[in-house]
């Protein structure tokens, strides 16, 4: 008789464990900014969570106990974006909530191109409003320097200062920027007559 | 009095002075700068008339003259830069007991509007650019690029010309001066 008292006492316990009685429990979860494609995967105390394209929030489906640790981290980028983790890796309870953050941008791509002909100094290549790009009298390529163009934008490439003595045209100029670096927008001088 | 201690006399009042901060200029104001991307740009604080010509594209910047702690500072634009509109944060105050760095300069640039006139449209589907900037346009008479800022270029392009038509752009490429640029021609044939 004694032993069946202290299974059921033993059983008692086991259940109350398993039901989290006594330890707080946290959900893992927060804001996402700017995701445009879908693609998002998250990773944490051995939960993948898909976020889809315009989440602002993501919450993990299991929580987690007070005192365990949490890190989120990405499994898999979105497409034509790249996100980064904020506040993801922490022990639960230290703070009242978790509260992390992902913030999400979309991958600009660099154009350049081969410069053939060129002699006279003064050229300037622009991308509309977006950047220039100014090319000395000895080169046989350029890039448009930090000014990359975000996937899914358009580009057009003009000349907008022509090189002294000469005349530069741009081929394969108007393009729409795909996944990656644009290099064939080609430049070409002829010397004036 | 004797010849030695008349000099330490002096010494010490100006210690006590010194320790006291009556008139000691040891604390800097200054902060952080963002959007300055041309030059022109100068600073002043009005309480003590100091001005400070901030060098091209800075982030940060600092007043030449130091102040004390209790002293009371305003700093204000007195010249905006080429282009572009400054603003500024937290920038009237009294010193504490340290350096002031947490006035903040914001600077945006001056738009101006990008319009032109279409002529000979009866095609659908053109479309114009000025980099990422897309329009479609389906009508003949006015149209607008997005507003480009003072002192940056433009150069707008046929990105998809209109079906069964050819259109060119007249005074397509410019860099924006201190007026709207409104003499875009695209004519379609």
């Amino acid at each position: 008789m004694k032993k069946r008292v202290y299974l059921a006492a033993l059983l008692a316990a086991s259940s109350l464990a398993a039901c989290g009685g006594g330890k707080a429990q946290f959900s893992v979860a927060g804001t996402v900014s700017n995701l445009a494609y879908d693609g998002l995967q998250l990773t944490t105390n051995g939960q993948t969570l898909n976020v889809p394209k315009g989440s602002t929030t993501f919450s993990f489906p299991q929580t987690i106990s007070y005192g365990d640790t949490y890190n989120v981290t990405i499994v898999s980028q979105p497409a034509h974006e790249n996100c980064v983790v904020g506040g993801g890796n922490d022990s639960a309870g230290r703070l009242a909530t978790i509260a992390v953050t992902v913030s999400c941008g979309i991958i600009g791509h660099a154009i350049s191109g081969s410069v053939t002909g060129l002699t006279g100094a003064g050229l300037v290549l622009t991308n509309g409003s977006n950047g220039t790009a100014p090319i000395p009298a000895t080169a046989t390529a350029y890039t448009f320097g930090s000014a990359t163009v975000a996937y899914g934008s358009t580009y057009g490439v003009t000349v907008l200062t022509q090189p002294a003595g000469q005349t530069c045209s741009v081929a394969n100029a108007i393009g729409l920027m795909g996944d990656a670096d644009v290099t064939n927008v080609n430049v070409t001088c002829v010397n004036n007559p | 009095m004797t010849r030695l201690t008349r000099p330490l006399g002096l010494a010490l009042a100006a210690l006590a002075l010194a320790a006291c901060g009556g008139g000691s200029k040891t604390l800097y104001i200054g902060g952080g700068i963002s959007g300055y991307t041309t030059s022109g740009l100068v600073l002043i604080n009005k309480d003590n008339n100091d001005t400070f010509a901030v060098p091209a594209g800075s982030q940060s910047f600092a007043m030449p003259k130091l102040i004390s702690n209790d002293e009371h500072f305003d700093i204000e634009v007195q010249t905006q830069p080429t282009g572009a509109t400054c603003d500024l944060l937290n920038n009237k105050g009294t010193a504490g007991a340290y350096s002031v760095s947490s006035v903040s300069v914001v600077c945006k640039p001056i738009l101006h509007t990008l319009t032109g006139t279409i002529s000979g449209l009866t095609g659908t589907g053109l479309i114009l650019i000025n980099g990422s900037d897309k329009q479609t346009i389906t009508t003949n008479g006015p149209f607008a690029m997005a507003k480009v800022g003072e002192t940056f270029p433009y150069a707008v392009l046929v990105y998809q010309q209109p079906s069964g038509q050819t259109c060119t752009v007249t005074n397509g490429v410019g860099t924006v001066g201190t007026t709207d640029i409104s003499n875009l021609l695209v004519n379609c044939q």
